[in-house]
């Protein structure tokens, strides 16, 4: 009870702020020449937020609660934020010599990032209405303008108005579903709102507070039909906010999305259950069949990360029909999972297209042709990620889409069922266009007129890709690893 | 020696005596891996390679060719039942996921098939795709193919069998399109790849029901509780029945999900070959064969169905193979219709009948269309219009061809002959007298687009271009090595004729650790061989009187066209516009609703403010306004495009109609759950 604040349970947040900061002092005092010094800054910041986060981890204290319990850092927070640090890592290396070869707003560039960190590391410790709220606003507002990096070219400012605009309305929804949530149950923090929820559940009202609250994510995750803005976007923005965009922006919808069903209404199940039910049907169906068409690499991987957003939703919609407490847990941890090994993989990926994009110098998925010969370890990297994707053993996508089965079969009714052979027939489908890029790059023949190795990869972005390739394979032998994180947040369900 | 218990067999219950198959049973396994391993060679060696990796494949098959006729010798002698597994995973609490391998019978017998047509079909490629574009990216898919059909046939659970099973659909997906440079290619691969993902979604459910209702995917599980009349299985077994039906339908083309087949002609000819014999479109008959227990026991409510969908398949689809003009296509049909005779037969309770179809036809398949490449690399066309007179100067290719029609049109003593007619004795004896009877007139329409193309490809006179030459002995030995098992493969089978102690075709095929009986005569049922053969002999003499007349009226008889009949089959039964019709049957109420608000409300709009503008440009310019009207015209001319234009659409980069679907769908959603709360 009391305000009284821990500062030890914030220390990952206030790390990311002061990082930030001194970023964008850095940014002020530094010459042109000396601008890199941000990029250090920014990376040795989000490098030290986790030494706060693993004493957290490892400290007697179980959950840590403040401000009346709006705020708790416990082992679900946890998790989460480490995957929230790590991905943002990854993105930051990843950046470092796409943006300097840009040689503009160097800066801004990882101020920008580092608030879209600190914001998605707050919503997995929000636990009422408002903080997630802005958590999610602080998340999205630096991706807005991000997105339109590229301010040369067109397709960049495309991208960014197309999100901001689509974003704002999305959030106009959210906040209104809210309200409505606020105003049905007269509470805020999601403990209470579960309680004073369970007399309300036929209510229209509250359906419909359920319902846009609950679109308001599907829009975070771009699930169909709240997708629209997607390929747009991804394709427009610089790659390594793309690739942020698909990863810890994802992430943190499917956070927001996590907290309010289990937490705050699982009394509603009947409702959020079936609407994403249909979200991941129309998810899986509408995306794959999308990818198989795409020409371009990014769009193409733009299109996968619908899909799999798909995938993630399928243990919601168990969860959702099925009233067995341990489905429901199972359901919990199998997103949980998902999530992080996809993190993993699609970031992995991208890294490839942006490290291979300097040498083959086209999107197009055809001049890719003849990569793995000239390019042996980026082509080698590139089957590796693409086929953890298509979820092939024993890379660590099989385990993604393993528990995501296995929870939807555990589900025990005709609709979790169905769901499952959806899912399944979906997997192939994927496995197609996955597949398609890997043979391309190893099997059609280069292009004449490349120039073998003219951009060697630099150190960042290199360690970027062996550590995301060494989560992939590590996770794939041991998928127990994931498993231990995603089994501690199942707390969070259980209430 | 173990003893494994054999229910009942018919109305008795008896107990067969089989090895494990010692070390080539246990560790079968190796043929399973191989493949995958050969692929990885082929991939990062293959270029560098004499035969661009070919040589690779061939050395894995022969390789798996020897195993296998190891283990048929064994389970001639002793008998081999034996199952190995290793467990993956755990799927939620009672549920495994396990990888295996499976040596019996009916597995022994097509491992050999898959291996040993394979390995002939393979050293045939060589010859036959010599030259051509991305002969290594070929030989490695190639592999996949075969790789997948062994995974599959060899899989102890439904798990596996369905990764060999879209194993064996990638492979072909990316086969069939191997030319992709011409769209039409690709899109031949697409429709197969599509008409399979229907008929999967069948099979994937029913697996699902399957280990939803046993507690395991394992066929011998699924098999002994159906023996047993599992109270729990036997309320679902009709379902799972209908649904693993349904995609074995798919993928062994069934009517009327043999649309792709014929299209997939657009793969090379060796690719063609081995889909049609050992490979793919086997995988249906031998899903149906591997689960016949639960069909012969507790599913019989829907076999009269797979019984009539199996008989208008072998009739309707042998038909189209009379009107024909790529060689190829005949072929094709003539697969299609075959598959017919094994499903038939397999639904009608011919567990043998239908399996040994499948291996006779393997052969002679194979045979004849390994034949057709070579004519088809001879005259550089796959139109019989183009051939003819082919007899004389390419007699290896003419003489193998000739016993591969025989052996399909079923004429004694060839291999199909012995196939067939025990199917008609099968149909006969279990009481389905009717199909009995279209499976003879079905004999008689094999043996006539038989005939026809025989006729129009070697008699006659040559009307194409160039002068053709026989094949190189690469690609003739493999012709000469079909023909010999093509021809007497089928005395493996002869009812009441037993090879010593070790009893024949029939015993074999029952090594398995649960089957049901089925019937099979102790002596030839010489009466209704004579009708089978008449019914063969009066084809092949129809075909004669109307394609083989002097060489007077050659050009007559190559136009000649049954009346009534000719219209009909030329548009495929109307089989595809169907198929267009149904697709655009259901795309039409979206694509009228989705035209519908397009044209109302979003053109609605965009209208207005064309005729605002318009309206504003009058009061400006006080007069008639070019750029008004124009833009008012223009807004028009946007509003009235076709539908198709429209779906094509969807993602138009237009962010109002992206902010407009997001909001519809929003309230779309309300609206549903509010009403359905």
């Amino acid at each position: 009870m009391g305000y009284d604040i821990d500062y030890l349970a914030l220390a990952p947040e206030i790390t990311l702020a002061v990082t930030a900061m001194v970023v964008l002092s850095l940014d002020l005092v530094l010459t042109r020449k000396n601008k890199y010094w941000t990029a250090i800054a920014a990376v040795l910041g989000v490098g030290f937020a986790a030494f706060p986060l693993i004493t957290l981890a490892v400290s007697d204290v179980g959950a840590r609660s403040m401000f009346d319990g709006s705020y708790v850092v416990d082992d679900f927070a946890l998790v989460l934020k480490g995957l929230f640090v790590a991905a943002g890592y990854l993105v930051l290396l990843m950046s470092v010599q796409y943006i300097e070869s840009d040689r503009y707003y160097q800066g801004e560039y990882y101020f920008l990032v580092l608030m879209s960190i600190l914001g998605s590391v707050v919503m997995a410790s929000a636990r009422d209405l408002i903080i997630l709220f802005i958590g999610l606003e602080l998340v999205s507002g630096p991706l807005f303008l991000l997105a339109g990096w590229r301010k040369g070219d067109s397709r960049s400012n495309e991208a960014s108005l197309k999100y901001f605009l689509l974003g704002v309305l999305s959030a106009a929804i959210m906040l209104y579903g809210m309200s409505l949530l606020y105003g049905a149950t007269g509470e805020v923090t999601f403990d209470g709102i579960r309680e004073a929820s369970a007399g309300l559940v036929g209510e229209p009202l509250f359906i419909v507070a359920v319902l846009f609250v609950v679109i308001g994510f599907a829009f975070k995750v771009s699930a169909v039909p709240f997708h629209f803005w997607a390929p747009d976007t991804y394709e427009g923005a610089p790659t390594p906010i793309t690739a942020y965009l698909s990863v810890s922006s994802k992430a943190a919808g499917f956070v927001g999305l996590l907290i309010i069903t289990y937490r705050a209404l699982p009394e509603a199940s009947a409702v959020w259950g079936p609407a994403l039910w249909i979200m991941a049907v129309l998810s899986m169906t509408v995306a794959n069949l999308t990818a198989l068409r795409q020409q371009n690499i990014v769009r193409l991987l733009a299109y996968s990360s619908i899909a799999q957003a798909g995938f993630m939703l399928v243990p919601f919609a168990v969860a959702g029909v099925s009233n067995d407490p341990d489905a429901l847990e199972a359901a919990f941890a199998a997103t949980i999972t998902y999530l992080i090994i996809y993190a993993f993989m699609n970031l992995g990926a991208f890294a490839v297209v942006i490290a291979g994009a300097r040498r083959t110098r086209t999107g197009d998925i055809d001049g890719w042709a003849g990569f793995g010969r000239y390019s042996p370890g980026l082509g080698f990297l590139a089957a590796v990620f693409f086929f953890s994707l298509a979820g092939i053993p024993p890379l660590a996508g099989w385990y993604a889409k393993f528990v995501m089965f296995s929870s939807a079969l555990g589900g025990g009714s005709v609709w979790t069922g169905l769901l499952a052979a959806i899912a399944a027939v979906n997997a192939v489908i994927a496995f197609y266009y996955y597949a398609r890029v890997v043979k391309t790059i190893w099997m059609d023949e280069a292009p004449e007129m490349i120039e073998v190795d003219d951009q060697p990869v630099i150190g960042s972005l290199r360690l970027a890709l062996v550590l995301s390739a060494a989560v992939v394979f590590v996770a794939g032998f041991f998928p127990d690893l994931i498993n231990f994180f995603s089994q501690t947040t199942k707390l969070l369900a259980a209430g | 020696m173990t003893n494994f218990l054999l229910a009942a067999a018919e109305e008795e219950v008896h107990e067969i005596v089989a090895g494990t198959g010692g070390f080539f049973g246990e560790y079968a396994w190796i043929m399973l891996v191989l493949p995958w391993i050969a692929v990885l060679g082929i991939i990062f060696f293959g270029k560098r390679m004499k035969y661009l990796g070919a040589e690779i494949a061939i050395a894995m098959l022969a390789f798996n060719t020897i195993w296998s006729t190891i283990l048929f010798v064994l389970n001639i002698t002793k008998g081999v039942v034996y199952e190995g597994a290793v467990v993956i995973a755990e799927i939620g609490s009672d549920l495994v996921f396990e990888l295996g391998w499976v040596v019996d019978g009916l597995s022994i017998m097509m491992y050999f098939v898959v291996s040993f047509v394979g390995l002939v079909i393979f050293i045939y490629a060589v010859g036959y795709m010599e030259g051509d574009v991305r002969v290594t990216w070929f030989f490695a898919a190639f592999t996949i193919f075969a790789g997948s059909m062994l995974v599959l046939v060899g899989a102890p659970n439904l798990v596996q069998l369905i990764i060999g099973w879209e194993g064996v659909g990638l492979a072909s997906y990316l086969l069939i399109g191997h030319y992709w440079e011409k769209k039409e290619n690709s899109s031949a691969g697409m429709k197969a790849f599509y008409t399979n993902k229907v008929a999967d979604v069948g099979l994937i459910i029913g697996a699902i029901m399957v280990g939803a209702t046993l507690g395991t995917f394992r066929f011998s599980e699924l098999s002994r509780a159906a023996v047993e009349h599992a109270d729990d299985l036997a309320l679902v077994a009709g379902m799972i029945g209908a649904l693993l039906f349904f995609g074995a339908m798919g993928k062994s083309a069934q009517f009327p999900f043999h649309i792709w087949l014929p299209d997939a002609m657009a793969g090379p000819t060796p690719v063609s070959a081995l889909m049609h014999a050992a490979t793919m479109v086997t995988a249906g008959v031998y899903l149906m064969a591997r689960t016949f227990p639960l069909y012969q026991n507790l599913a019989e409510d829907i076999r009269p169905w797979m019984v009539a969908i199996g008989a208008i398949t072998l009739f309707a689809m042998g038909l189209l193979a009379l009107v024909a003009n790529d060689i190829k296509k005949v072929l094709a049909y003539s697969t299609v219709s075959q598959l017919g005779y094994m499903m038939t037969a397999v639904a009608a309770g011919g567990y043998t009948a239908g399996v040994f179809h499948l291996f006779t036809h393997a052969f002679f398949k194979a045979l004849l269309f390994l034949g057709a490449g070579s004519v088809i690399h001879a005259v550089h066309s796959n139109n019989m219009s183009d051939m003819g007179g082919l007899r004389k100067v390419m007699p290896r290719t003419y003489w193998t061809f000739l016993i591969g029609s025989l052996a399909l049109a079923g004429i004694l003593p060839f291999a199909g002959f012995w196939s067939k007619d025990e199917i008609l004795v099968t149909l006969g004896h279990e009481g389905y007298t009717a199909v009995m009877w279209i499976a003879i007139a079905g004999a008689f329409v094999t043996a006539f687009y038989m005939t026809r193309a025989v006729t129009l490809t070697f008699w006659g006179t040559y009307k194409g271009h160039g002068h053709p030459h026989e094949s190189k002995p690469i690609m003739t030995v493999p012709l000469i090595t079909l023909a010999v098992p093509a021809a007497i493969i089928g005395l493996l089978n002869i009812p009441g004729v037993e090879f010593g102690n070790t009893g024949n075709f029939t015993t074999w095929l029952g090594m398995r650790e649960v089957v049901m009986g089925d019937h099979h005569a102790s002596a030839p049922d010489w009466g209704m061989a004579a009708i089978g053969l008449g019914a063969a002999v009066l084809g092949i003499l129809a075909g004669l009187a109307l394609y083989a007349r002097d060489r007077a009226t050659q050009q007559e008889r190559d136009e000649f066209e049954i009346p009534v009949l000719y219209p009909l089959l030329r548009r495929k039964y109307y089989m595809d516009d169907a198929a267009l019709g149904l697709v655009w049957l259901i795309k039409a109420p979206f694509a009228n609703a989705i035209n519908w608000i397009n044209d109302y409300i979003i053109d609605g709009m965009v209208n207005t403010v064309g005729f605002v503008t318009s309206g504003l440009a009058h009061l400006v310019y006080g007069g008639l306004d070019q750029r008004g009207i124009d833009l008012g015209f223009n807004a028009m001319a946007y509003g009235s495009g076709g539908s198709g234009e429209r779906l094509r659409r969807l993602q138009t980069g237009q962010l109002q109609q992206y902010a407009s679907v997001f909001v519809g769908a929003a309230v779309m959603f309300v609206i549903g759950f509010v009403l359905f709360r």
